[in-house]
Order: structure tokens, then sequence, then C-alpha cells
């Protein structure tokens, strides 16, 4: 459930995205190919399948500082595991806007990455709820369709175009998420 | 004489209703606004001891269990360990049951009327709804998920008991995400009152003479949201693309075509 919490989290420190926190250091940006080799970069580390968030901070403690800390505990969602995402490590992926689905319980943006071969994969990048979100200021219109971004996200552990949404970085240089 | 009729009108409607009598004296508190809970879903942050609501053997207590659940909650934390123990929740459209009630992330309103008192959850959403126009529990009660709950003010705080628990009868309430279970045979005390202007405090005392050796009491507080909060729909089943496996409890993850991507 931590990569929930990190969801969650990254609900509220959107707003937030000026002020530099200390959870990057735990997982330096990576890129990778968006192929389905992917998954062969997220090695399986230990990522406890506890779904309570409070039991997997332990793993995060010593790498966030308290406050980081305290905005992952208030804004978890109520359910659902993220421990098929791999919470120790973070990579880019780039692409075309598909789909913000700005539905409950929670969202998750659609992107369309080209492949090393050329092949166009869709990939699913989960996120805060709807209410959460909305509530620090994101729409729908936030990720709108066509256009162009970059990803940084928590991927699946084996290899899925998957992942937990960190933060993206428009062409525009506009910035959503955490970017530091 | 043609102004009697209307005395005796004005005397009956005036008159309070046997119901109110017990459940106002004098000034309600003011509870609106709305409410975050102040910490994680760990249940007992009260027995915890670190950062984080850390559930590790060591580091936060368990409930008072028996051996017999006590036994129950340990195979409950192995099957989390190895992600096969879904959130009775994740079905989406199963109430959290009480005392999770007070257990839940996302916005609480706290809505105080002279009859009852409804504590009403965003996440869910859920609502427990607190008698307290004078009535009692009903001797023969079936048990729910959130139970039934009656009680009375004590100055500012409120007391009531909630019983005709399900508890974990049916394998479909548990307290937080590491498993923790209460009985059917679980009841409980609670009190709450706003502490100061931010704060409600929820005190429970729970009992549970099938599961527990001893009362559990857990406090939870909540704090008051910004002015102008909006609390939404939290529709769970609108796009739910982390159900658990029927099979195996496994938490999915699903693709934009439905199918599992970790299956």
């Amino acid at each position: 459930m931590r990569t929930h919490a990190l969801l969650g989290a990254l609900a509220i420190a959107v707003t937030l995205v000026t002020t530099p926190v200390d959870a990057g250091a735990e997982a330096p940006a990576l890129r990778v190919a968006a192929d389905a080799d992917a998954g062969a970069e997220a090695p399986a580390l230990r990522v406890a399948a506890d779904a309570d968030a409070g039991a997997k901070a332990p793993a995060l403690r010593g790498k966030v500082d308290d406050g980081v800390e305290r905005t992952l505990q208030r804004a978890r969602p109520a359910h659902h595991s993220g421990a098929g995402f791999n919470s120790d490590k973070v990579v880019e992926i780039s692409g075309t806007i598909k789909e913000f689905q700005f539905t409950n319980p929670h969202t998750w943006i659609q992107i369309i990455v080209e492949d090393a071969k050329g092949a166009k994969v869709e990939w699913s990048l989960e996120w805060g709820s709807p209410n959460s979100l909305g509530r620090q200021g994101i729409r729908p219109s936030t990720f709108p369709a066509g256009a162009k971004v970059t990803m940084r996200l928590r991927p699946m552990l084996n290899g899925a175009p998957a992942g937990a949404f960190v933060g993206a970085k428009f062409a525009d240089g506009k910035i959503v998420g955490r970017w530091e | 004489m043609s102004r009697l009729p209307i005395a005796l009108a004005l005397i009956v409607w005036m008159a309070p209703g046997p119901s109110f009598a017990q459940s106002a004296p004098g000034t309600l508190p003011d509870w609106s606004g709305a409410w975050s809970m102040v910490g994680g879903t760990v249940f007992d942050r009260a027995t915890q001891t670190g950062q984080g609501g850390a559930t590790s053997v060591g580091v936060r207590s368990h409930p008072p269990y028996n051996a017999e659940w006590e036994a129950i909650y340990k195979s409950h934390l192995e099957r989390r360990d190895k992600n096969l123990f879904p959130d009775t929740i994740s079905n989406c459209g199963v109430p959290a049951g009480f005392p999770r009630h007070f257990n839940l992330p996302d916005p609480y309103e706290f809505v105080v009327r002279p009859e009852q008192v409804w504590v009403l959850t965003e996440n869910g959403p859920n609502v427990l709804r607190i008698y307290t126009d004078g009535r009692k529990h009903l001797e023969d009660q079936w048990a729910t998920y959130t139970g039934d709950s009656v009680g009375h003010w004590e100055e500012d705080t409120l007391v009531f008991t909630t019983v005709a628990l399900k508890g974990f009868r049916d394998k479909d309430v548990i307290l937080d995400r590491t498993g923790l279970v209460l009985s059917d045979q679980s009841r409980a005390t609670t009190r709450i009152r706003k502490i100061d202007p931010k704060t409600i405090q929820v005190e429970m005392t729970i009992e549970d003479p099938k599961a527990l050796t001893k009362p559990w009491v857990v406090t939870k507080q909540f704090q008051k949201m910004p002015a102008g909060t909006r609390v939404y729909d939290y529709g769970c089943a609108e796009n739910n693309r982390n159900p658990a496996d029927i099979e195996t409890g496994k938490t999915l993850i699903l693709g934009p075509d439905g199918k599992p991507l970790n299956k």
C-alpha cells in the first residue's frame, strides 16, 4: 500500500512542486526503454505485500522527512494494494496522453509510448482519488488527450506497462506532481 | 371559548416529544465542517511506537487477543506479507463497519441533531447513525457491519454504545489492512468530543469476550479541514482497476483492456 500512500501524497504534493522533498533521494530517476523489456530493469526489490501504508512506512522512513511521511499517512486512499509496483525505483517514459480517467477510486493516466521497435504501447499510470486530487486543484483537463508529456513513475515489478504516477513534465515545461 | 381549541393545539404543538428528552441538555456542540483522521489507517496508534504507522512485530503492540485470535491475526499477517490478504472493502459496496468506521482516510462529517448524530465518511461512503432520542438497543437486534448505536450527551461529550456487530463472522469486516479482526461478540462504548476548536477526539473502549482478554481502548483524532472543503462522491465501483482476485486474494492491477497485468 506504500505505493498508494505515495499516490495520495503526490496528490497533496502536486501543489507543492516547488517544495523539495527528500523522497527523490531514494529513487534516482532512471530512463529506461519503454518497451516490454522495461521490467528487466525493475529488479524485484523488497516490496512488502502489506496493504497498509503504515506497514510499509519503515522502508520509507529515513528516506523522507517527517513532513512527507505525515503527508503519506494523511492522504492514503482507503484500499487496494500497490504491492505490484516497485516503490524503490522511478523510471521515465515519454509519449502522448490518450486519456485521463478522473474516476474513483483512483485516477489513471493512459499514455501512448513508442517502444524501441517503433510499436505503440499503452501505459497505465495510477494516481490518487479524484476527490483528493480535486481538492488539490487537479482537474480532468490537467492531462488533455493529445498532449506530449514525459512521465516519471514507479514501474510494475513484472515489467508490465503500468506504474504509480510520480510526476509529469509537458513540452512547454509545465510540471505536475513531483519533478525535482 | 373560541380560543380554547387554539390554545390546546398550541400546548400540544409546543410540548416536547418524549424522544427528545434525553438528547440535548443545553446547546449541542458545533462539529460542523469537514474533518480528516490524524495518522495512518493502522487501527491503534496508541499502542505503536515510532513513526509511520509501523506494524512490524516489536514495533507495534497487538490488541489484547487471546491465543486463538492472536493466531488468526498472525495468519492474516502472513497472508498480507504475500499480498494475499485482500481488503474486504475492495469489493466496493461493503461497508467499512464499526469500529473501522473511525479508521478511514478522506473527509469525515459529524452531523449533530437533537435526536441523532450522523458520522459520514467520504471514503466508502459510510454512515454511522447514533440515536440520542432515548431509545434502547433492540434485544433481538440482528448483526450488521456497523451495528446499532444508541447514546446520550454528557455535557459536550457524546457517549454511545455499539452492539450487534458482525465482526469477522462472515470474513468481510476487518479493522485495518494488517488484518486486525474482532468477533461477532464485540461491542464498544465510545466517547466523542471536541478537545479544541480544530480537533475532535473519538475514544473507543472495545470489549470482545470471544477474542480479547481485556477491554481495548483506542483513541482516534480528527483535524478540521480548511473552511469550504468540499466532500464528494466516492464511487468505488466506478473504475476499480485494483480488484482482489477471488480465488487467491491477490490484489490485481488491471490494464486498459480490463485484463490483469499482474495475475
